[in-house]
């Protein structure tokens, strides 16, 4: 199988300014992201993976254009989302979609589910009233929801229910392309599954890609075909996920992994112990961000120099010291 | 584990708490039997409403006043009967004996005051001294929980710490008095796994140190696998399994059990179909005939319907023990 | 840890809330304030505005008057109960188009502030935070100077008074909703800024407005009677009740029932307003509704 990217993402960069010091004269530059490559293709999912503070959120921001970057584009089907206007931005408005962590917050409270199921429809395509709830009862069946819950407001379902809600909402306008930020960590052990599976087969059915952000790692191998590794808003490491996971090729990589809890008790682990914390990213250290915490920093190239991404195969790629030459 | 097994650090027996409500009551916890032994770890595992926090609250008698109250059943903590001890032994108790951790480090430090000061608050009430020792022994404690230059910390306020930070603290409160049990409500669901994976291990140190006993209450499978020997699951204010974690991961008797285990993606191992449990967890009034658990389970019969299953012994030997009637069956 | 399944408990949310209905303050306002506001032409025993020198300064029943004048008479003969029923209406009028002002200018203002950000919420804070620290009676001296004491410049007082609190409340809570999942939700479905605005963020503020519409009515009328007592309210022989408590203050120590009854209708009115208020909050307020 051919895959065409949807998304290509080149030297994406968003940093913002903060004001510190107790006159707030001092404007300092926080590097949300720091020139980001990657794509996404038909049909597949991708995972952002690393600590709370890294980026993912402001990518996904990006992508969604509820941000604007700093440097670079997000081209979709070659063009930049952020010179889209008029039909072209209706277009990519419907083709990309969100479902987002909180499935209490993420739906307004005093929307009927039917409307809110509709929202993203009635505002790209033009359609009559009878479409739109055919299109409604399609997504919900699709979901798993009754039909009769279209006239309900959200206070009368419980947190699978509303996430599955958010799930119709996302897949109405049978977008390419959905972000899917955190979308089962609210939720519990067992709604959890049943929504994994949702959308396991939701993509199935429709060829949908998904970008994937959980901080759940089992969950993120579960469902990713590739994963992008950040920290301090910079891609360390990009690959396909098993090979990712069984075979990190940055140290970071293989801190991170070497720290998540497989729920099974067979399954021994050796933990890389990670000296420190994350650094902030106001002041993010010198040369490779990640070298103050790395287990096998080799020396003064680390500190001063900031590693170039170094392509291991066409799906990998490396942002390490380990790699030059 | 350890010499002490005949008399258990910790030993419930038979617990019932009763919640009541305007619309009616019910019974969070439902007859629970549980021990803990000194240096071990027991999980207590259940999704949200199935009264694992309240079972937390009712072993340090922290039950919300008027709304909660034990109805039966006894709490032994080396023999001693908590439920019979009066308010102030109880304080005593919970200080020095039992700590919590609770889930949310942020709300449980005091923005107000500096680490230091809350950490001397708790030696204070159990081994009151001048102020400099004081300082002295808040600076030990937070060395013992690995936080880096203490003597710069110690005045700090919370707010100037990172959440994993906030959460070595709180567990520095906690051990400061050199508790037999600590009991640990959700202690890492805020925290990035790295942060965690530091945690727990920290845990674990001070656990070899002393011979503490923990009970972790959580939802998270990777903390009950990693760290807890036993554990107890619960469901609807009940143990439906209880016993080792080998036995209940590699042979769970409840189809609840198997489910939930079933239905976490593994770390390594086969991308197969998440198991799933159908509908939703049953309200706590909600009337329930036979087994709480039949309404969803995949191989309830007409018995697991009409009558609620009693305790059963899984494996013959009275180490892991399960609540459903196909345990008679095999 | 305590979650009732979702239908019964808002079935058994709308009993409570029924029950716990506060009719005393809802009884007091209808019969102090709103039912003369509406009837007094038909339920006044006499006539508010023409005077009967025959019947000066008689006291209330029980206190040697009679049961003509049952809250007795002014210096001029006029019928103190008349002159309260009919006085309700500009009451009313005065506070309810005063705080229509107040809401609609307070609740445009915050939405675009909080929602735009930038130079314009700049501006709006400043304006507001002017509004908080120039007292009204200067506002009022200055409008009766200009235009003189009217009705108009009554209204123009209260909403002037009252917008900023509207407008710091609204901006507080679109700056939390804009950055609410929802709203980005929305976003990410292509609304557009006002579809986003009247769809999804003033829905949610609207409980806010009610309530601090609510709790204001006690301050647009002590804030009328106030202007009507210094006089620069809506002018005579208009019997606003501020007017009537300034009529009878020569008179405070002899014939002490002349501002004791007016004064008495704004007590009640403005303390039921104000618990009627607190109860709404309590109802509309989402932290309090779950359970």
């Amino acid at each position: 199988m051919i895959k065409t990217p949807i998304l290509e993402v080149e030297n994406l960069s968003k940093h913002f300014e903060v004001q510190t010091g107790i006159f707030k004269r001092e404007t300092k530059i926080v590097k949300a992201a720091t020139d980001l490559n990657f794509h996404i293709s038909e049909g597949e999912t991708l995972a952002l993976v690393g600590e709370s503070g890294c980026g993912k959120t402001t990518t996904t921001r990006l992508l969604l254009k509820l941000q604007t970057p700093t440097a670079g584009r997000v081209l979709y089907d070659g063009q930049d989302i952020n010179t889209l206007n008029g039909q072209g931005l209706k277009t990519y408005r419907s083709k990309v979609q969100a479902v987002f962590q909180d499935p209490w917050s993420s739906i307004n409270p005093r929307v009927r589910i039917g409307d809110f199921i509709a929202e993203p429809l009635i505002v790209n395509e033009k359609v009559d009233s009878n479409e739109v709830d055919r299109r409604v009862n399609a997504a919900l069946d699709a979901v798993g929801l009754r039909r009769q819950d279209a006239r309900k407001f959200p206070h009368e379902f419980s947190g699978g229910q509303r996430q599955r809600i958010a799930i119709a909402s996302a897949i109405i306008t049978r977008p390419r392309l959905v972000i899917l930020d955190e979308p089962v960590s609210g939720l519990d052990v067992s709604i959890r599954s049943q929504i994994i599976n949702l959308f396991k087969d939701l993509q199935a059915e429709y060829a949908l890609s998904y970008i994937l952000v959980a901080h759940d790692l089992a969950t993120t191998r579960y469902l990713a075909d590739r994963v992008a590794v950040m920290y301090l808003g910079q891609m360390v490491e990009q690959g396909n996920t098993d090979d990712v996971f069984d075979a990190p090729a940055h140290p970071y990589t293989e801190a991170l992994l070497s720290a998540a809890l497989s729920a099974d008790p067979t399954e021994k682990r050796t933990e890389i112990p990670m000296t420190g914390e994350v650094p902030s990213p106001l002041n993010p250290p010198s040369g490779c961000a990640f070298h103050p915490r790395c287990h096998k920093c080799i020396g003064d190239i680390c500190k001063t120099q900031s590693p170039v991404p170094f392509l291991q195969d066409p799906n990998r790629t490396v942002s390490c010291h380990l790699y030059d030459q | 584990m350890t010499q002490t097994q005949d008399t258990p650090l910790l030993e419930v027996k038979d617990l019932r708490v009763e919640i009541s409500t305007k619309a009616g009551s019910f019974y969070p916890v439902n007859g629970h039997n549980f021990t803990l032994n000194k240096g071990e770890t027991l999980g207590i595992v259940g999704e949200s409403g199935s009264g694992k926090s309240m079972t937390a609250t009712s072993l340090v008698r922290l039950l919300p006043k008027h709304a909660a109250k034990v109805k039966s059943g006894s709490i032994k903590l080396e023999g001693r009967e908590l439920l019979d001890l009066s308010e102030a032994e109880m304080r005593k108790v919970r200080g020095s004996e039992i700590a919590m951790i609770l889930q949310d480090p942020q709300t449980s430090l005091n923005p107000s005051f500096t680490v230091g000061e809350q950490i001397s608050e708790a030696f204070r009430l159990h081994a009151p001294g001048p102020k400099k020792t004081m300082r002295a022994r808040a600076i030990d404690a937070l060395r013992k929980v690995k936080v880096a230059a203490p003597e710069h910390r110690v005045d700090c306020y919370p707010n100037e710490l990172s959440g994993g930070m906030r959460q070595r603290v709180v567990g520095a409160i906690a051990i400061s008095c050199e508790p037999k049990i600590i009991i640990a409500d959700e202690p890492t669901t805020s925290l990035d796994v790295t942060v965690q994976a530091q945690y727990l291990r920290l845990l674990k140190e001070l656990q070899d140190d002393t011979g503490m006993g923990i009970i972790f209450i959580t939802h998270d499978f990777g903390i009950v696998a990693n760290l807890c020997h036993k554990i107890v699951v619960m469901y609807f204010g009940r143990i439906v399994e209880s016993g080792s974690v080998e036995r209940i991961f590699a042979n769970p008797a409840h189809p609840y059990t198997e489910a939930l285990i079933g239905a976490v993606p593994k770390l390594r191992g086969h991308k197969g179909r998440l198991t799933t449990i159908k509908g939703q967890p049953p309200a706590p009034m909600e009337p329930l005939q036979g087994c709480p658990f039949a309404p969803r389970c995949e191989k309830a019969d007409s018995r697991c319907f009409a009558e609620l299953p009693p305790t059963l012994d899984a494996d013959g030997d009275g180490e892991h023990l399960a609540s459903c009637w196909r345990v008679l069956d095999q | 840890m305590i979650d009732f399944s979702v239908n019964r408990v808002s079935a058994m949310r709308f009993w409570v809330r029924l029950w716990s209905l506060p009719l005393v303050p809802i009884t007091i306002l209808l019969v102090v304030f709103i039912i003369p506001a509406f009837f007094a032409d038909f339920i006044a025993p006499h006539d508010p505005y023409v005077p009967n020198l025959r019947a000066r300064l008689q006291p209330p029943v029980g206190f040697g008057g009679t049961w003509e004048y049952i809250l007795g008479t002014d210096r001029l003969g006029r019928d103190i109960l008349s002159r309260i029923l009919h006085g309700a209406w500009y009451v009313l009028a005065v506070s309810m188009i005063g705080i229509a002002v107040g809401v609609v200018v307070g609740t445009t203002l915050g939405l675009i502030a909080g929602y735009a950000r930038g130079w314009f919420d700049g501006l709006v804070m400043r304006l507001v935070d002017i509004s908080l620290a120039l007292p009204a009676m200067l506002l009022a001296l200055a409008l009766a100077a200009a235009i003189g004491a009217s009705f108009l410049s009554v209204v123009i007082v209260v909403g002037f008074a009252l917008w900023a609190y509207f407008a710091r409340q609204v901006r507080a809570e679109v700056l939390l909703l804009r950055n609410s999942d929802f709203v980005a939700r929305s976003q990410v479905a292509g609304s557009s800024h006002t579809r986003i605005l009247f769809r999804h963020i003033l829905p949610n503020v609207m409980n806010t407005i009610v309530v601090l519409a609510t709790l204001q009515v006690g301050i647009a009328i002590m804030l009328d009677a106030s202007l009507s007592f210094l006089g620069i309210g809506i002018p005579r022989p208009t019997p606003t009740w501020g007017l009537l408590v300034s009529d009878g203050r020569d008179f405070i120590a002899t014939d002490w029932w002349i501002s004791f009854f007016p004064g008495l209708a704004i007590l009640l009115t403005v303390m039921s307003a104000n618990m009627l208020g607190d109860w709404l909050r309590e109802q509309l307020d989402p932290r309090q509704r779950q359970i």
